[in-house]
């Protein structure tokens, strides 16, 4: 192995297989999809090189990171290398003080925009800009900003450990922007509940909503039925017993067909815009746009 | 007979498939019984066998394999119980019991969703009954294939359906159902029966018909795909070329790494998440500016008083500032259950009233994070909204004029089409609300020309013409279009009323402006059906002409002209609108132009038809009526009494005249009947003759414009042509399409084109404008009045009794003379009471030959085709049902009663109810509860005996005597279930009798009692056992001219 010249502990061999350990989602090429993650990652790529970040990520596509981890100011991990005991890693960032915070939300909350935006999953870049302005960068503008710790011999700052978080850690970004904000010490929950009280200041209400459950947007996503079964699913049960004697024919007539909406065949396309880059981007756009083409006849 | 069902197998496990299974009448209805508790599985005592089943759908599919099934089935008495569909000729005893379920083997042909698409959307043409779940699973297919048409699909990642699922997978096109998609969905799983389920009891319809969906609408877009390669020219390596290359093509699986297809997996799900939206959506609803009297006059005035020179300079700015910039439009937000658009809670109450979303409660998480996340989605599509997300609590979007006319035209449609609600003025749906062209017309009156006075105007005459531009009901100069123009804003209030003005159709309406010149009056026609169509032309409102034309064109023409009273030759009265209708015919007859007489059944069609063809000038030359075979009887004997005077030929049967011959007779005829079937046979001939006109009764026979018929009928050369139909065209434009090109040959433009322009955005798209361009079109040339119509129904009867004349095919005929022939003999050599027994048992089998030769047979031999009175009855039941009525069919035989049930639901796709002496009385009280409601079938067969009295059947107001009790007293009895206290409608009463048999000759016997009264004719059939045998003989006789085959 040629890279194993490039540092003296580098070479232990091996990793150890993990089950179910993080996957990074994307397989060949660069990680991260949304401008903000590349951004983020930008600073980690500006200062290391070669073979740590080419191997920090295939561990991050191996699943040797066993753990992910982010909490104001820390993000910590635990990464699988070739010895049997994983290592701790430990990624600091200061927090924005309280009072800076405070500042933000209040701007935050005077515009929907931002808060509508993140909920649909979007860091819009006027937030960046809006930090900026607050005096506090969202994005580490260098490495020195960074503490990297890691429990594994390497010397070198970052290991292929941190740099699998680091990758691991722009694929949480791009899932979910509140991720990076939570980093910089306001968790998901904690700003819109923050914000919602912000808002019924302006608007005179006191707010008397129960605080949004951020896992069941999640969860939701992975259990919600796929295809027809999505508006199907939850109709009622027929038991076949109790329709003995009007078997054979429809239970309810069928009424007359709805007319349609006459919208040309490619809309879902121009809805959804192009898919990320990493499964083919604009050109699979191109490629499936043949398709509804061929559909319309 | 062969009824073929279809059953879903659901995917899990192996490939999803539809299996088709059998049930043959031939069969006896009878299992071995054993004694003891009845086993969990038998083998199905009347199911089709594989072979059987795979010579009846070779033609549409081939199967994937064949295979049994176990189904669970109602059974009673230890035997299976018989679908609807299937008739079985003799009447079994009905089993005893409860009804249970049980399990029943039988054997399926299986077919993979490939293959079972084109099967299911070929139905109509397999030589087997698809039961209702056939049907069903069709209507399933034909919506997916709808759904493919119109990009209503996701390509995505399903699990493989064996092996590793971490690195095999499939590629599927999923349905995406939104809106009204989704509640048509349900629909079809609501209404999906029961016997679909019967492999899979414990399957919910709603799964079952998800996976169904799923799997069809896969199937779909894979034929649409036949010829399309997405990964052409890809380089090969990780997941999306494999993915992309089983998109298309019968072969679904692909393989990847693991973590790859993880991902493709990971994006495609990240990618659509936004396409279906969830269970609660934002909802936009745009308001107008209120409105200012004052500046409206102010713009009225300027527009009213503007002469040429008025209307120009500072004044038009003015105008400009009043009614365009300076006004605000409101794009209002709001939540909306998915599932229940009426539950509905505004911003303004989502930012401030907690209580107020208590109602979404359930359905979202936090109402107001909802709220943001779906503005934040809706912003991402329609960037304008960001505008109205820089406060804190969005309610509202402001927009000045190009702002909301930017959002009626680009955002609403993308924002509907996305799942979000929205909501606009319902004015912009109105064609009113839009610049619009009027086409005048002026016919040529050539001085010097001595035009043929007689003659009309014909499609081929030229008239003069010019156009006018309106603006919503106002005329428009050029120079005040060009005003509108200088305003530069797209929508203007006028007289308190919204228009929009698209400045490619002000310049379009400029340049109409300048045109004029002369063309021929199909092409003006034509004008008011084909402008319009693309965005930058101007819709035509109207077209007009002066004289004859213009009457035409002005639209409810018929009520205009003077009713015409029929002419001395024509024996009969004709009621107000019957000359009304007689005045439409010779005033389109004058014309030169065809019609379609389309009046709701038992308005008189034919009494009207034949006042026209009595007042012909005796050198007017033949008329050829085409029609189907069961109605050539009706016409000649209608004929006889209405016109006596026409000199009727009817050019049908084997020894129909050819040659010099047939030349001949048809020339020294007025009338001239043939049937449809004759009609595309001797096409040649027919098309040789100069005929004066041709008619088309029962229309709906051509309405495939590509079959043999329609097109024989559409080639035959005439001076007037007129379609009958008492099917409203208008429903199916396809029909109408091929029944105005008989009557007025290019008068809609080619079929592509007019399908393309008319029928689906008409059909299924619900378009309003195009319809009501259609309906202008096609007015003048369609006639139309319902029963309903209150200027008919002050001229109807209460209760309407026709004789219903049928013919009898080739086959009834020789059976019908070698019954008379075999009994005669009997009858002849012998007395007392053996031959009163067998003069009744002839009687008897005389009328079953009547009903159907299967009666008599008893052979279980299919139905369809044979009997001029089974043809009658579909005809008029087809009518009823299309009309949205109700009918009580009797006859005096149970196992006939029986074939009509079977044969009418399978026939017209619907439950038909059977009343029959070993119905119970709950059961028969069910019945009744169910027929009279108002989503209850529409049918309903009774036996003379069982139904006859006692019940009120008043949701019916069709009474059809399907064969004879000779008692008058009975029959009427039998009528007054429809027509008795809580009938609201007119009630018409149908006796059907066949031509020439003794049906007919007794009919005419028992008409003379009734008029004579104290007779002993009319109480049943006793006394003909008292008639000599000469006597018998003429009685049972069959007539010439009683089959017309």
């Amino acid at each position: 192995m040629s890279q194993s010249a490039t540092g003296r502990f580098a070479d232990y061999g091996r990793p150890r297989r993990v089950e179910g350990g993080l996957k990074a989602r994307s397989t060949r090429g660069a990680i991260g999809r949304s401008w903000w993650s590349r951004r983020f990652l930008e600073v980690l790529e500006s200062f290391a090189l070669g073979t740590r970040l080419t191997r920090g990520r295939s561990y991050a596509r191996a699943g040797q990171v066993v753990r992910l981890d982010i909490a104001p100011g820390a993000v910590t991990a635990v990464v699988q290398g070739s010895r049997p005991r994983p290592y701790d890693v430990h990624i600091g960032l200061s927090p924005f003080p309280a009072e800076l915070w405070d500042r933000v939300e209040a701007e935050l909350a005077a515009q929907a925009f931002f808060s509508a935006r993140l909920l649909a999953g979007d860091l819009p870049a006027e937030l960046e800009e809006l930090f900026a302005a607050a005096g506090a960068p969202l994005f580490p503008a260098a490495v020195d900003e960074l503490t990297q710790r890691c429990s594994c011999p390497d010397f070198a700052v970052p290991c292929k450990h941190l740099a699998a978080t680091f990758y691991l850690l722009a694929e949480a970004f791009d899932a979910d922007p509140f991720a990076l904000l939570h980093w910089r010490g306001r968790a998901r929950v904690e700003l819109l509940d923050r914000l919602r009280s912000l808002r019924a200041a302006a608007t005179g209400v006191t707010p008397a909503f129960a605080t949004e459950d951020a896992a069941t947007d999640a969860d939701a996503a992975d259990l919600t039925p796929v295809g027809a079964a999505r508006v199907l699913a939850a109709l009622p049960q027929a038991p076949l017993a109790e329709a003995v004697d009007r078997f054979w024919l429809p239970p309810v007539p069928l009424p007359d067909r709805p007319p349609s909406l006459a919208t040309g065949p490619d809309l879902l396309l121009r809805q959804l815009g192009p898919p990320a880059p990493a499964i083919g981007g604009p050109g699979l756009l191109e490629r499936l746009r043949r398709a509804y083409r061929a559909f319309g006849g | 007979m062969l009824v073929i069902h279809g059953l879903w197998l659901s995917g899990d496990p192996g490939e999803p498939a539809l299996a088709v299974w059998g049930e043959r009448s031939t069969l006896p209805a009878e299992a071995p019984r054993r004694p003891g508790r009845l086993p969990r599985e038998r083998p199905h005592p009347f199911a089709a066998d594989h072979a059987t089943l795979a010579a009846a759908l070779a033609e549409a599919a081939e199967p994937t394999g064949l295979d049994t099934a176990l189904l669970t089935l109602p059974t009673r008495g230890g035997v299976p119980a018989d679908s609807p569909e299937l008739v079985r000729t003799a009447v079994a005893v009905p089993p005893r019991g409860r009804v249970t379920l049980g399990g029943w083997r039988v054997p399926v042909l299986r077919y993979a969703p490939d293959a079972a698409l084109p099967l299911l959307r070929a139905l109509d043409d397999l030589p087997a009954v698809p039961g209702a779940t056939l049907r069903h699973l069709a209507e399933l297919a034909d919506f997916a294939a709808d759904l493919v048409a119109r990009g209503r699909v996701l390509p995505s990642v399903a699990d493989a359906v064996a092996g590793d699922s971490a690195s095999g997978a499939r590629a599927v096109w999923r349905p995406l159902l939104t809106g009204t998609d989704a509640g048509w969905a349900r629909s079809l799983a609501l209404a999906l029966p029961p016997a679909a389920r019967a492999a899979a009891p414990e399957a919910p319809p709603g799964v079952l018909l998800a996976d169904a969906l799923d799997a069809l609408t896969d199937a779909a877009a894979r034929a649409a795909l036949a010829d399309t390669a997405l990964a052409r020219g890809m380089r090969p390596g990780g997941p999306v070329p494999a993915w992309l290359r089983a998109l298309t093509g019968p072969h679904r699986e692909f393989t990847a790494e693991p973590a790859a297809l993880a991902l493709l997996r990971a994006e495609l799900d990240a990618w659509q998440r936004d396409a279906a939206g969830g269970a609660v959506r934002a909802s936009f609803r745009l308001t107008e500016p209120p409105a200012d009297p004052t500046l409206d006059d102010l713009a009225l005035s300027a527009r009213t008083s503007g002469t040429k020179d008025a209307i120009q300079g500072p004044e038009v700015q003015d105008r400009g500032e009043v009614v365009g910039a300076g006004d605000r439009w409101r794009l209002e937000f709001g939540l909306q259950a998915a599932d229940e658009p009426s539950l509905h809670v505004d911003a303004a109450r989502v930012w401030r009233d907690a209580a107020a979303t208590a109602a979404l409660a359930g359905r979202s998480g936090n109402p107001q994070e909802t709220l943001l996340a779906e503005l934040g989605r809706a912003s991402r599509l329609w960037p304008d909204l960001d505008a109205a997300l820089r406060t804190a609590a969005p309610e509202v979007l402001e927009l000045d004029v190009e702002g909301a006319h930017r959002f009626l035209r680009e955002g609403a449609p993308v924002l509907h089409a996305a799942g979000f609600g929205v909501l606009l003025p319902s004015w912009w749906h109105r064609p009113s609300s839009r610049l619009g062209a009027r086409l005048r017309a002026r016919s040529r009156t050539a001085p010097g020309t001595v035009a043929g006075t007689a003659g009309g105007v014909g499609l081929d005459a030229l008239v003069d013409y010019r156009w006018e531009v309106y603006l919503g009901d106002e005329p428009l100069t050029a120079d005040e279009l060009a005003a509108l123009a200088a305003l530069k804003t797209p929508l203007v209030r006028l007289r308190g009323r919204w228009v929009e003005l698209d400045p490619k159709r002000l310049a379009a309406g400029l340049r109409l402006l300048r045109s004029a010149g002369e063309l021929t009056v199909a092409d003006l026609l034509r004008l008011g059906l084909t402008a319009g169509d693309d965005g930058a032309a101007l819709p035509v409102l109207e077209v007009t002409a002066d004289g004859a034309l213009g009457d035409l064109l002005a639209g409810a023409v018929e009520r205009r002209l003077t009713p015409l009273d029929p002419p001395a030759t024509f024996r009969g009265t004709l009621r107000p609108y019957q000359r009304r209708g007689l005045a439409w015919l010779a005033f389109l007859q004058s014309l030169g132009l065809g019609g379609v007489l389309a009046d709701d059944m038992g308005l008189g069609k034919t009494v009207q038809l034949l006042a026209l063809l009595a007042g012909d000038p005796p050198d007017a030359g033949p008329t050829l009526l085409v029609c189907p075979m069961s109605l050539v009887g009706n016409w000649q004997r209608e004929a006889a009494r209405f016109a006596p005077r026409l000199r009727v030929h009817v050019h049908h049967g084997a020894d129909r005249a050819r040659g010099e011959a047939f030349v001949e007779t048809v020339h020294a005829a007025d009338l001239v009947l043939t049937t449809y079937s004759v009609a595309a046979r001797d096409a040649v001939a027919l098309a040789g003759i100069d005929w004066h006109r041709v008619v088309v009764d029962e229309a709906q026979a051509i309405k495939n414009a590509s079959t043999r018929q329609a097109e024989a009928v559409r080639a035959l050369p005439a001076r007037h042509r007129v379609a009958v139909t008492g099917t409203p065209v208008e429903n199916r434009l396809a029909d109408l399409w091929s029944i105005m090109q008989f009557a007025n040959p290019g008068l809609l433009g080619p079929a592509a084109t007019f399908k393309k322009r008319y029928a689906e955005p008409i059909e299924r798209h619900g378009d309003t404008e195009a319809a009501e361009r259609l309906r202008r079109i096609t007015g003048p040339f369609v006639l139309r009045r319902l029963k309903t119509d209150a200027s008919i129904i002050s001229d109807l009867p209460e209760k309407l009794e026709m004789e219903v004349v049928c013919n009898l095919t080739a086959e009834q005929a020789s059976l019908y003379r070698a019954v008379v022939d075999d009994m005669l003999d009997k009858i002849e050599s012998s007395e007392g009471i053996e031959r009163r027994g067998l003069v009744l048992a002839t009687m008897t089998r005389l009328k079953q030959v009547c009903n159907h030769p299967a009666q008599l047979l008893r052979d279980g031999s299919p139905l369809p085709g044979r009997s001029g009175k089974l043809a009658r009855l579909e005809e008029i039941l087809e009518e009823v049902l299309a009309a949205g009525e109700k009918a009580l069919l009797f006859t005096q035989y149970a196992e006939f009663g029986g074939m009509l049930r079977g044969h009418l639901s399978a026939r017209f796709g619907r439950e038909v109810l059977f009343l029959h002496g070993g119905v119970g009385k709950a059961d028969r009280d069910a019945m009744v509860t169910r027929f009279q409601s108002a989503d209850g079938p529409s049918v309903f067969v009774l036996s003379l005996k069982a139904g006859g009295t006692g019940l009120t059947l008043t949701a019916a107001n069709h009474v059809v005597h399907v064969d004879r009790w000779w008692n008058p007293a009975v029959e009427d009895q039998a009528t007054d279930r429809a027509f008795r206290i809580g009938q609201r409608r007119r009630v018409q009463v149908r006796k059907f009798v066949c031509a020439g048999t003794v049906e007919e000759k007794v009919a005419a016997l028992i008409a003379d009692k009734r008029s004579l009264a104290a007779r002993v004719v009319g109480t049943g059939e006793q006394w003909v056992t008292e008639l000599s045998t000469a006597q018998l003989r003429d009685l049972f006789a069959l007539e010439a001219g009683a089959v017309a085959e």
